[in-house]
């Protein structure tokens, strides 16, 4: 009996929907955090009776076939980039991207990886690091002695320093963006990585070339909206029933026959 | 003598059929774009049943067998997703994809460029303009705004429009796979009345309550087939007992 296998597809399937849809609120107050939607296709079919096939030697053809399905399979999880709300921190390091556009972050290992997450700090030798201590690229170093941090919209960094008047430019973000963001790859901790599905990185500063711009004292919040993901999870949890429920039937077909003698 | 317990058995075979049609639909309610199916019947005659010296409706058996799967066109509910480059049609209609088999058909409008700007599928089938060719959103692009009619642009001016074709027999197309849908029939341009709408997907069209209470009537068919087949070996048994004892 196929329709067992089929609904345990279907079960797996929202498994992985409820799974997705935890994720999302999971993470409803993590900083510049994108939701994920499981997106589903359905499996194969087989071709009992063909559509379109001769039905007779006088040109009949069969209207409509006879397929049938074997169920449902997890095409993607995919991220949806949609800008999140912006929150007001006051924080002079707290910067939020109003628009398009990825802060480049420098790992460890060397490689590059790419957030929208803008809560930066401070570290020991002055440079604009992470929370976990990466440093940022364009951020510069800000002397020990300055006294007012301003970023502007295009991203640069100005400080003044008590024996100057003018401000000192220290430095500017360095903003990458992707043909495809949905294709970048989670790392975890608010860090991305470029996949061949986002395409290479095409750097730039803010407020240029398509980039959004760049907002001192603000964080860009979750975009997951909650009452959506609650109402998402109802639809699975009562999905993974029904087809819990065709494998009951199943069973009751298969014990059916059974008693037969 | 045999034949009520071939009609059921064929019955039978019909039942666990639908079941699996029916397992499909319910397995398919996330889908999107999925559009549910249904197994129609047919009776088959035999002539050769019976007696011949039997004359009238009497002398035929009925058989039960598959006629074909149909496809509910009915439209699904429309859901809201926010993704600039998630489209739903409203209306007849299918967006028509390239795959590597060939050109195929979708109502499921969830679109993403790939690493060089084309717009695909999630399976990677190319999108396909009106022209017959991909479409390309050039990178950086960020304000993607689709029209009612499919036209898609940026910032940058008019992309191009997304080639939304519908068909004179809906029920001449085969499901593939990966939400794809294959015909020979010649695409037609669709009318006024279809619209897309952006930032929306449409969803599986399968009503939960009508399979569960389809699932609940096969498996009680099913039920009374198999008691039709116990009764009629009782007769059989009853018959030979009868007989023997005559002979």
């Amino acid at each position: 009996m196929r329709s067992l296998s089929i609904a345990s597809t279907g079960m797996l399937a929202q498994q992985l929907n409820v799974e997705t849809i935890s994720n999302n609120i999971a993470n409803m107050n993590t900083t510049a955090f994108k939701r994920q939607r499981a997106e589903f296709q359905d499996l194969l079919y087989q071709n009992q009776r063909r559509a379109g096939a001769a039905s007779s030697d006088a040109n009949t053809i069969v209207p409509a076939g006879i397929q049938i399905g074997l169920g449902v399979k997890a095409a993607a999880v995919y991220r949806i980039t949609e800008q999140g709300n912006l929150t007001t921190t006051g924080n002079t390091l707290d910067v939020a991207m109003q628009g398009k556009g990825w802060f480049q972050v420098e790992l460890p290992s060397g490689e590059t990886a790419y957030s929208r997450a803008g809560s930066f700090q401070l570290s020991a030798d002055g440079k604009i690091v992470t929370a976990d201590g990466y440093t940022v690229k364009g951020g510069g170093t800000i002397p020990r002695d300055a006294t007012d941090v301003t970023v502007n919209t295009s991203g640069e960094i100005l400080v003044k320093q008590p024996a100057q008047t003018q401000v000192q430019r220290v430095g500017q973000f360095e903003l990458a963006g992707f043909a495809n963001d949905a294709g970048l790859e989670g790392l975890g901790d608010n860090l991305f990585k470029n996949t061949p599905a986002s395409g290479d990185p095409v750097t730039g500063t803010a407020g240029r070339q398509g980039f959004g711009t760049v907002l001192q004292g603000f964080l860009e919040t979750s975009n997951v909206n909650t009452v959506q993901e609650v109402t998402n999870l109802i639809t699975a949890q009562r999905a993974y029933e029904m087809n819990s429920k065709v494998i009951q039937a199943s069973d009751e077909m298969m014990g059916a026959l059974n008693q037969l003698r | 003598m045999e034949n009520p317990s071939y009609i059921a058995v064929s019955l039978m075979t019909g039942l666990h059929r639908q079941m699996d049609v029916l397992a499909n639909n319910m397995a398919n309610t996330s889908t999107p774009g999925y559009q549910g199916d249904q197994l129609a019947f047919r009776t088959l005659l035999s002539t050769r049943a019976g007696s011949p010296q039997i004359d009238g409706p009497g002398r035929k058996a009925a058989f039960v067998t598959e006629n074909g799967t149909l496809r509910n066109t009915r439209p699904g509910p429309m859901e809201r997703t926010g993704n600039p480059l998630d489209v739903a049609i409203a209306g007849p209609g299918y967006f028509a994809v390239q795959t590597d088999d060939g050109v195929r058909y979708t109502r499921h409008g969830s679109f993403r460029p790939d690493a060089q700007g084309r717009l695909t599928m999630g399976n990677g089938a190319l999108v396909l303009g009106a022209g017959g060719a991909p479409i390309t959103i050039p990178a950086g692009e960020s304000n993607i705004e689709i029209d009612r009619r499919g036209a898609i642009a940026s910032t940058k001016g008019p992309l191009g429009k997304l080639q939304i074709v519908k068909f004179e027999d809906d029920q001449a197309m085969r499901k593939t796979g990966d939400n794809l849908l294959e015909t020979e029939a010649e695409p037609q341009p669709v009318d006024q009345r279809t619209q897309v709408a952006q930032g929306m997907i449409e969803g599986s069209n399968v009503q939960s309550v009508v399979e569960v209470t389809h699932m609940i009537d096969i498996m009680r068919r099913y039920q009374a087939v198999g008691r039709i087949l116990e009764q009629e070996h009782e007769r059989a048994r009853k018959a030979i007992d009868k007989l023997s004892r005559v002979a």
